[in-house]
């Protein structure tokens, strides 16, 4: 059956070498849609590194002095660190509220901490997160040890003021893997650090897909407490939504104390979709998808509905087939491999004209990244890479071209041979 | 015991404004290595006939009996196997599959027997042989003349050597010299390789060769 596909294609060739042209235009085109669509479709489903299902937030700010709810006897500093404790303590043993933590430059967060750590050998880009010494930062986040540390050890080092601890890519960057790194002293910004923990890979940007970063315990004295933001974990089986909604007005109530007030109360799900459509990361997703699926769709109905006039202009071969012996299913299979082996030839073809471009400008990557530092997958590496998004493209071809041979092919392999020889 | 028989064969069309009755309570038998001629005006049933005969229609009613197989006990793959292996079909238009080589052409229904390539090729060349064409064997069907596309086609007919031919005007489309070319090798085939035939014709001197006539009109059997 393929001996005789290969035959009618090769006797038909006028006929089906417009078609082929235009698949081989389409091929190209398809690496122009599909393959920016694909990379981005696969970084949106990183993994984050941490559990964004059960973490809302509130940011907490300060009245200033010229406000008429400032209150001068609270200002003094001894005021200000004891308001500051009780909100933390509210928010902490709030019912539903499994643990929070005060952070600064935050994950998914507007404004970012952006540095770099450097050995003799190694220097790697990172993403500072800092955080407040002594609350539960990790556990709040679902953020976990890969050091060899448990949960409760990472977070209750008493860490010295140089120590910091970095993720898991961070550390390989680095030349390490994590046990290896632990104790190892760093460069950052002209001092000197100290790794003491390595944790999972954590996406502090969920528009990007770097995954190096550095975690920064830091006292109340650097982290600044005018304004800051409480992250919180809530109880399994919580609804962050409903919860927001539910206690807005009793947060915004118990954490009035002093000169504090709280300014936005939200679930992380919001934060990342404001950060994505701030970015216009959700924009630009939304269009990318929007013109794949119109160009697909597109593609699969001209393809179709070329590939069905060719393929109901054959009925009457249909017929002598049937004839001569040939059941419903022979005759089918014949078309099908007719497309299956137009659409592999005019996909390899279209693959190799559009490799030239992709050898001199690159193919598709994500946006929002540190080019340098972005994590070594299929995306990165060139040929492989290649060969994917060429399968994928050569599976949309073929499922177009097959539906479009495959259901006028049923028809017509099962209409009686009598009726197609005597309209032939 | 006849090789064909049809027993009160009707065939009605119907569409949405008509319906036609084609045949109408035919009976016909066959015997092994008969010559069979099937004559009538146009639009009489003949080649409908035909084709029920074939097993490429099926009757409205009555029953076809082929070498003792009743064709309405036969689901739709049993016919196609039984259509390859014991029919074989020759037409007015020859309907070769112009994208095929001639050998490709004769190799069709081998195919669908299953059998393989080399012999395929080698029982293919050997019928074009006997037909005079082994010297055309890469030409396309619009390279040859009509009496070579017929000769083609009879060639695809015999090559799985099926007991019956089947023949809708075989000369149709043919002049008078060429046409009598392929009646000789059809008579040859009859005779020599005891092949049953039955060959529907508008030409009285073509049947009148044949071992017996049998006219139609208005779809009803009157000789």
């Amino acid at each position: 059956m393929i001996r005789i596909a290969l035959k009618n294609l090769w006797s038909q060739r006028k006929v089906y070498g417009w078609l082929a042209l235009e698949l081989i235009i389409l091929s190209i085109l398809a690496w122009v849609i599909v393959d920016p669509t694909v990379v981005r479709i696969y970084y949106a489903n990183q993994p984050l590194g941490y559990d964004s299902n059960r973490l809302a937030e509130i940011s907490i700010d300060s009245y200033p002095s010229t406000s008429s709810k400032y209150s001068a006897e609270a200002a003094d500093s001894a005021s200000v660190s004891d308001n500051f404790n009780r909100i933390l303590n509210t928010i902490s043993s709030f019912p539903g509220v499994e643990s929070a933590t005060v952070v600064s430059y935050e994950i998914e967060g507007h404004s970012s901490w952006n540095g770099g750590l450097y050995t003799d050998t190694d220097t790697v880009s990172v993403t500072g997160i800092m955080y407040l010494q002594g609350t539960p930062f990790f556990a709040t986040y679902g953020i976990k040890p890969v050091d060899g540390h448990s949960l409760k050890e990472l977070q209750e080092l008493g860490y010295p003021s140089d120590g910091i601890i970095i993720s898991e890519s961070t550390a390989q960057w680095l030349g390490k893997k994590p046990k290896e790194i632990l104790g190892m002293t760093v460069g950052e910004n002209q001092t000197e650090k100290r790794i003491v923990g390595v944790t999972n890979d954590v996406r502090p940007k969920s528009v990007g897909p770097n995954n190096t970063c550095m975690f920064i315990p830091a006292t109340k004295e650097n982290l600044s407490i005018e304004y800051f933001t409480i992250v919180f974990r809530l109880k399994d089986g919580i609804d962050p939504a409903k919860f927001v909604d539910e206690n807005r007005n009793a947060l915004n109530e118990k954490l009035s104390i002093g000169n504090y007030h709280p300014v936005e109360l939200r679930t992380y799900a919001d934060k990342s979709a404001e950060l994505q459509y701030t970015q216009g990361y959700t924009n630009a997703n939304r269009i990318g998808i929007f013109m794949a699926v119109f160009y697909l769709i597109n593609m699969a109905l001209g393809v179709i509905g070329t590939v069905w006039l060719q393929t109901r202009r054959r009925a009457g071969e249909a017929g002598i087939m049937k004839a001569f012996g040939a059941r419903p299913h022979h005759i089918t299979v014949t078309l099908i491999w007719e497309g299956i082996i137009l659409t592999s030839v005019t996909w390899i073809l279209g693959s190799a004209i559009y490799l030239q471009y992709a050898l001199r400008k690159g193919l598709a990557t994500a946006r929002y990244i540190n080019h340098w530092y972005i994590p070594k997958t299929w995306v990165t590496d060139f040929w492989t890479h290649f060969g994917i998004v060429a399968l994928i493209i050569l599976a949309l071809m073929l499922v177009a071209v097959v539906i479009g041979i495959w259901i006028p092919a049923r028809r017509i392999a099962r209409v009686d041979p009598a009726v197609t020889l005597k309209d032939e | 015991m006849a090789l064909i028989t049809l027993d009160k064969i009707s065939k009605l069309y119907r569409t949405k404004e008509i319906e036609t009755l084609a045949l109408d309570n035919v009976n016909l038998t066959v015997d092994p290595g008969e010559f069979v001629s099937v004559m009538g005006p146009s639009g009489c049933g003949k080649s409908t006939l035909l084709n029920i005969m074939g097993l490429l229609d099926r009757p409205t009613e009555g029953t076809v009996t082929i070498d003792g197989s009743k064709a309405s006990a036969l689901g739709d793959r049993e016919l196609a196997r039984f259509r390859n292996e014991n029919l074989g079909f020759i037409f007015q238009s020859f309907h070769l599959i112009e994208s095929l080589s001639v050998l490709d052409n004769v190799e069709v229904p081998l195919i669908y027997r299953g059998i393989g390539a080399r012999q395929r090729h080698e029982m293919a060349k050997e019928v074009l042989d006997k037909v005079g064409l082994s010297n055309r064997l890469k030409h396309h069907p619009s390279q040859l003349s009509g009496g070579q596309c017929q000769r083609v086609a009879i060639a695809r007919a015999v090559v799985g050597n099926p007991k019956i031919i089947l023949a809708d005007e075989p000369t149709g489309n043919l002049d008078s010299k060429i046409g009598a070319e392929i009646m000789n090798l059809l008579h040859r085939l009859n005779t020599d390789d005891g092949r049953t035939i039955v060959m529907v014709t508008h030409n009285e001197l073509q049947a009148a060769d044949t071992d017996r006539v049998v006219r139609f009109f208005d779809g009803r059997r009157t000789e």
